[in-house]
């Protein structure tokens, strides 16, 4: 079947567009993160039996399957565990200028344990980023000003290179 | 582990793959799960219980996508059952319909794989946003390349892969599509490495030709007892193992480097199947090749090469279809040469070893002889590894 | 959590949405039905090769025997009302000025049958088993709303009333 058959006419179809919106309770870790994060702090969780420091915040330790215990201040610094240049939108229309997705291992969560964000101020067309980032290079957090901050994971804007 | 019944496979079925079908999910679920049981010479009422796979409710737009295709799966007044684990779901199926057999519940079982992404508007790629962490990732706009790139990039600078490499497996998966009579139009093809290297760049490292398709279509296995076997005197294919994993949701926490999930999927299933030298003892192998990489990722979860071994076997024809010493990776093309509705291209994968093991892959069919291959597929959020296993007793 | 006990407020909730919209084919089975519907304004059930059951909507298989479906042809005569509800609310649950008459219309012989509205009558004189007809749309465009609504064929309950 081709698009033109679909655009034309030619083959019957009938559309649906569902309306769904959603709110989410955060639930207590999420919730307790996202209000550091308007305070400009990272929260990460400690498990006491695994002595692992995490982030994303999780109200209990996947691997003891036990409550977490103990929320711990982060660094808002890093490692970047990998990073990618993307072109595509979640819609997969194009982008002229790439995002920079990153995995960044935040200092003072356990070795190799990070988030997703992005990178900023990298350049922007490909050969420039990927000459500037490179996986093992550290980063800081830029933050939004505190009175725009809302409580979001976007109320960091982006994560830069430390020169 | 004492099972109740061994379980053999008797048949296979697929439709084309389409970018843009006009059968609804349903017809397309009759046309693969009707050709399967012509393959088998077997009728619907042979069959004691159908289990259904497909992915996310989102691309087809059901939401109640396994009951709605219940009557196209061959499913109406019989016992009934979905399963679904992402990109997983295909193998996974295999594994349950297996399960209802080797039970001793049922002597038979249809599985029937389906999906139809073109549906989803403005792009099926905006299904996947809702696979993300509401409030720590999907904010930052997320979308699926993303986390393939960043995967691919940690194995590629873990392991100092040269992006010719993959683009190898690109090739060689595009030309093997080249003899599947579902292969999606435009989508294999015998590529030069210039072509494949020079393609857009979608989410560097990632580009246009090393990536699968979006797809519409369909897949079914009929799946049996021993006993029902031998009431008919047949000489079938077993599934010798089967083994399944899954990993935390939180992918940024682990080394994308390396499926350990998948690991611990294949190593069940070689125990069960008494494989212990899974690269003398495995014959043909059909990994989940959504990207380039995945395939090479996976062989090395699948312990068919050591970690980071693997891109260097590409370069010795190792992979290769027509391969005399080496271990023959994705012969029917794949999702890349093939192409991905997604359910439905993880059950082309084992019906790709089942069709490999009775020597009725045609022109796909290896050079080497067979006696024992293995499918695996991967999904959900870097989580899930799917292996089945199956064997050919001489 | 032992530093501290959340409260309430620090429990928030996030806003957001699924963006995505739906184009669905009507298949191979439906291409022939809403072409006869809008071409040559007849409603057509098909025939399983098997067991000969005939089915509305028309489908590519028999769900019974799960072999292909061969012939193909009009239902005939009028359709009879299988069975119906008067919709008094919206979708959004506010209460409609009219009820609306939703039925299941089959046909003798015929397995299935079409969901649709019923019109042209007094909806709280009707009744299981009333006989119908389509009243089809001037302008067609190959779905089920070529067909605006099935109204009586007689009208044995407007006896004697004003």
């Amino acid at each position: 079947m081709t698009d033109q058959a679909l655009t034309q006419g030619e083959v019957f179809t009938t559309r649906w567009r569902g309306k769904m919106e959603y709110e989410w309770d955060t639930g207590a870790a999420v919730g307790r993160f996202m209000a550091g994060l308007k305070d400009g702090e990272i929260l990460g969780l400690r498990c006491l039996q695994c002595k692992r420091t995490v982030i994303p915040p999780r109200a209990f330790c996947e691997l003891c399957y036990v409550p977490m215990d103990r929320w711990t201040k982060l660094q808002d610094t890093g490692v970047i565990n990998t990073f990618s240049v993307s072109f595509v939108n979640w819609d997969a229309t194009r982008r002229e200028t790439p995002e920079v997705p990153a995995v960044i291992e935040i200092d003072g969560a356990s070795p190799g344990v990070g988030i997703l964000h992005v990178l900023g101020e990298v350049g922007e067309d490909l050969e420039t980023v990927v000459s500037r980032v490179a996986i093992g290079k550290r980063v800081e957090a830029v933050w939004k000003p505190a009175e725009e901050r809302e409580g979001s994971i976007t109320d960091i804007r982006y994560f830069k290179l430390i020169d | 582990m004492a099972y109740r019944n061994r379980v053999a496979v008797l048949g296979a079925g697929l439709t084309r793959f389409m970018r843009r079908a006009l059968e609804t999910p349903k017809e397309l679920a009759f046309e693969a799960a009707r050709a399967a049981l012509d393959d088998a010479s077997l009728e619907i009422d042979d069959m004691d219980a159908v289990v259904s796979v497909t992915a996310p409710d989102a691309f087809d737009g059901v939401h109640m996508n396994g009951e709605y295709l219940a009557d196209g799966s061959g499913a109406r007044g019989k016992p009934f059952m979905r399963s679904y684990v992402g990109g997983g779901s295909g193998v996974f199926g295999i594994i349950n319909g297996w399960y209802h057999v080797a039970s001793g519940h049922f002597d038979t079982c249809l599985v029937v794989g389906e999906e139809k992404m073109s549906s989803a508007l403005p792009h099926p790629q905006g299904c996947f946003n809702a696979i993300y962490d509401q409030f720590l990732e999907r904010p930052l706009g997320v979308n699926l390349l993303w986390i393939f790139s960043l995967e691919m990039n940690r194995y590629m600078t873990t392991h100092n892969v040269p992006m010719e490499t993959f683009a190898k497996v690109a090739q060689k998966n595009k030309r093997n599509g080249m003899d599947h009579p579902s292969s999606q139009s435009g989508i294999s093809g015998d590529y030069t490495l210039d072509q494949i290297m020079d393609s857009e760049v979608m989410a560097w490292p990632v580009q246009r030709l090393m990536v699968s398709p979006v797809s519409d279509g369909a897949g079914a296995m009929v799946l049996a007892s021993e006993e029902f076997v031998k009431k008919r005197g047949l000489d079938p294919v077993w599934i010798e193992g089967v083994g399944w994993n899954l990993d935390t949701s939180y992918w940024t926490n682990r080394d994308l480097y390396y499926p350990r999930y998948v690991e611990k999927a294949a190593r069940m299933a070689y125990e069960m199947a008494g494989v212990t030298e899974p690269r003398k003892e495995i014959h043909v192998v059909e990994p989940y090749d959504p990207f380039a990489y995945k395939e090479l990722h996976h062989l090395e979860g699948l312990q068919l090469a050591d970690k980071g071994e693997a891109p260097r076997l590409v370069e010795e024809g190792f992979w290769d279809r027509d391969t005399e010493t080496g271990i023959p990776a994705t012969p029917s093309g794949g999702l890349i040469g093939v192409g991905n509705p997604i359910s439905a291209a993880g059950v082309m994968k084992v019906a790709e070893i089942f069709w490999q093991l009775e020597g009725r892959a045609g022109k796909r069919q290896v050079k080497r002889s067979v006696q024992r291959g293995l499918a695996q597929a991967w999904g959900d959020l870097m989580q899930v590894g799917t292996v089945v296993i199956l064997g050919k007793q001489s | 959590m032992t530093e501290e006990t959340p409260s309430p407020e620090r429990i928030s909730q996030w806003r957001g949405n699924i963006p995505i919209h739906h184009r669905y084919t009507v298949g191979v089975a439906g291409q022939r039905f809403f072409a006869a519907l809008r071409d040559e304004k007849v409603i057509l059930a098909s025939t399983c090769s098997g067991c000969g059951a005939r089915f509305l909507l028309p489908k590519i298989y028999c769900e019974r025997c799960f072999v292909d479906t061969k012939e193909w042809s009009p239902v005939k005569g009028p359709g009879y009302v299988k069975t119906f509800t008067l919709v008094h609310r919206n979708l959004d649950e506010e209460v409609l000025t009219e009820p609306v008459a939703a039925a299941v219309i089959g046909w003798e012989g015929v397995r299935g049958g079409i969901v649709h509205r019923i019109g042209g009558m007094d909806t709280s004189q009707l009744r299981i088993g009333q006989k119908v007809e389509p009243q089809w749309r001037e302008v067609r465009t190959g779905g089920i709303a070529d067909i605006l609504y099935f109204k009586p064929v007689d009208r044995p309950f407007h006896r004697g009333g004003a």
